[in-house]
């Protein structure tokens, strides 16, 4: 009874009380803890000392609760104890933000101090950069040169047009100009040979009235002419067809009595075969000229003049004769015709006759050949086929002309 | 623009051009096709064109002929498209391009026009409006919701791995 009175009085004021073998427990934990007062603990070391098997145990526990080190543990995560301040969620724009560069130099220095402060903000931060896309340069566009144009002019439609035209219009009077100057050299060359021909004429005629002594010797050269001339045909490749009255040696010489040309004598030659071609002048014939064929040859003005103009000088008959050129009908007309019949051979694919009789001619008129080459260069750069149609009466005359387009 | 400019358009914006219309259609031969008559439609113009504006030009027309390929496509499909889980199981990913290329291909076409006008070419929010004819905010906005879709695909592959 004492003792439980004694236990409750120390929960409460501090009571001097008698220290036994049954309470010293309670006096000696509390010394160890330090909250024994002085007289207390007096007590407490009067009693123990009363008590030596006591004070050894009081001794022994009072020196092992110093002996325990202490050990410094330490609790490192206690931040994720702690309750975060932000919302992740929120974050969402100002990242994206962030990545687009569309924030302020301030505001991106405080979001990146925040990134780098909370964790899962960085977390974040680095899941929106993966979302930037970067472009994959192994795809490509193959064959880039099928995409490519080749540098052109484009010319306008009229200028092609003006172009053609004038080109056109050129070409008309080129044709034309050599037209003309066709037609005047051929004038000129029929001048030249109707001349000659007159003189001709005109010494043939004046033949009668040369004196004897003349006569004698022009037949002489005559002869020696007819000789040499004989040599240039044979050049030519043919042999001189000479009456068999006047035997040609190789001295070239001939008796005079059986001179053809001695008129006094009147002596008449057979004549020798009839050449093909023959001069239609009179006087060449009745005079019995040995008639030399020459080869018929397209006879070039520039030619005729020289050897008429050379022998006249000489004023030798014979020569004259014997060089005068056989101009047959066919040459006569080549000259003047020449250009003629190139240009109706132009201008005849492009003509349609319609009931043209037979006697109807042939001849076509200079306007009418430059329109025929004009038709056919048309058809030319037109590809098309355009030909005129010319009607005749009865009497050969064209009585009707029209354009007509064939082959569309 | 003359044609030695309109040659080098040709040199320097046609592979960029494919690269655009064939992430978006993902068809090698109409991505061709496109870039052809993009390209076809800039000569048709190429007097009225200056070269200084020809790339805008150029997407401008790609994009707008590769939508009239889409809308004209629409009620066409392939069989690999449409059964394509059906056919092949393939639940892992190589590397992160592989994610990043899947998580892009989840966008509507034009949500993958504006990013990749963004990301490739680098055009401005103004620049990206006029050649897909949307407002700026309207390209703002398609730009944040598609890498706000593609962030939680990525990063939802990433919690499973």
């Amino acid at each position: 009874m004492q003792l439980l009175i004694k236990i409750k009085c120390q929960k409460g004021k501090k009571m001097e009380m008698e220290i036994n073998i049954n309470n010293y427990e309670v006096f000696v934990i509390d010394f160890i803890d330090g909250k024994l007062n002085e007289i207390d603990t007096a007590n407490l070391f009067a009693f123990l000392n009363q008590n030596p098997t006591l004070k050894a145990e009081f001794d022994l526990l009072n020196n092992e609760s110093n002996s325990i080190p202490l050990e410094t543990i330490s609790f490192d995560s206690s931040s994720l104890l702690k309750p975060t301040n932000i919302d992740v969620s929120q974050y969402a724009e100002k990242l994206i933000g962030l990545i687009e560069n569309d924030l302020s130099n301030t505001e991106k220095d405080v979001l990146l101090s925040e990134i780098n402060k909370y964790p899962e903000l960085k977390n974040e931060h680095q899941l929106f950069l993966k979302t930037k896309l970067v472009a994959d340069t192994n795809i490509v566009y193959k064959n880039k040169e099928s995409l490519t144009q080749k540098p052109f002019r484009i010319i306008p439609l009229f200028t092609r047009i003006s172009a053609i035209a004038a080109l056109f219009i050129a070409v008309i009077i080129i044709i034309y100009f050599i037209n003309n100057n066709s037609n005047n050299q051929v004038a000129n060359n029929e001048a030249i040979v109707k001349a000659k021909q007159d003189s001709i004429s005109n010494i043939i005629k004046s033949k009668n009235n040369i004196p004897k002594q003349l006569q004698l010797e022009n037949e002489k050269q005559m002869l020696a002419f007819g000789g040499v001339n004989a040599a240039l045909v044979k050049k030519n490749g043919k042999k001189p067809m000479v009456s068999p009255a006047i035997p040609l040696n190789k001295n070239n010489k001939n008796p005079v009595k059986e001179n053809p040309l001695n008129n006094n004598n009147n002596q008449s030659i057979s004549p020798a075969p009839a050449p093909k071609k023959v001069l239609t002048d009179v006087g060449l014939q009745n005079n019995n000229i040995a008639q030399v064929d020459i080869t018929k040859t397209e006879v070039k003005p520039a030619i005729i003049e020289n050897i008429l103009a050379s022998k006249i000088q000489n004023n030798s008959v014979a020569a004259i004769q014997n060089t005068a050129p056989n101009i047959t009908e066919d040459t006569e007309k080549s000259l003047s015709t020449y250009v003629k019949q190139q240009l109706q051979i132009t201008g005849q694919s492009e003509v349609i006759a319609v009931n043209k009789p037979n006697n109807a001619s042939e001849n076509i008129t200079l306007a009418e050949s430059i329109g025929l080459n004009v038709l056919s260069i048309y058809n030319m750069v037109s590809k098309r086929d355009v030909k005129v149609k010319k009607t005749y009466n009865n009497d050969g005359e064209v009585e009707k002309v029209r354009l007509v387009a064939t082959g569309w | 623009m003359t044609v030695t400019e309109y040659n080098t358009c040709v040199k320097n914006y046609a592979d960029a051009v494919y690269r655009f219309i064939y992430k978006n259609i993902k068809d090698e031969d109409k991505a061709k096709d496109i870039v052809q008559d993009t390209f076809v439609k800039m000569w048709v113009k190429v007097d009225d064109i200056i070269a200084e504006k020809a790339k805008s030009y150029l997407f401008t027309a790609a994009y707008n002929t590769m939508i009239d390929s889409i809308r004209k496509d629409k009620y066409k499909a392939n069989y690999e498209d449409h059964y394509d889980d059906y056919l092949t199981t393939n639940n892992t990913f190589n590397d992160l391009k592989e994610v990043i290329n899947l998580a892009f291909s989840k966008l509507n076409e034009t949500q993958r026009s504006v990013v990749m006008l963004r990301d490739y070419e680098g055009y401005s929010y103004d620049e990206i409006g006029k050649i897909t004819g949307l407002n700026e905010s309207q390209v703002k906005v398609y730009i944040y919701r598609a890498r706000l879709s593609m962030k939680k695909f990525i990063g939802s592959y990433e919690n499973v791995v």
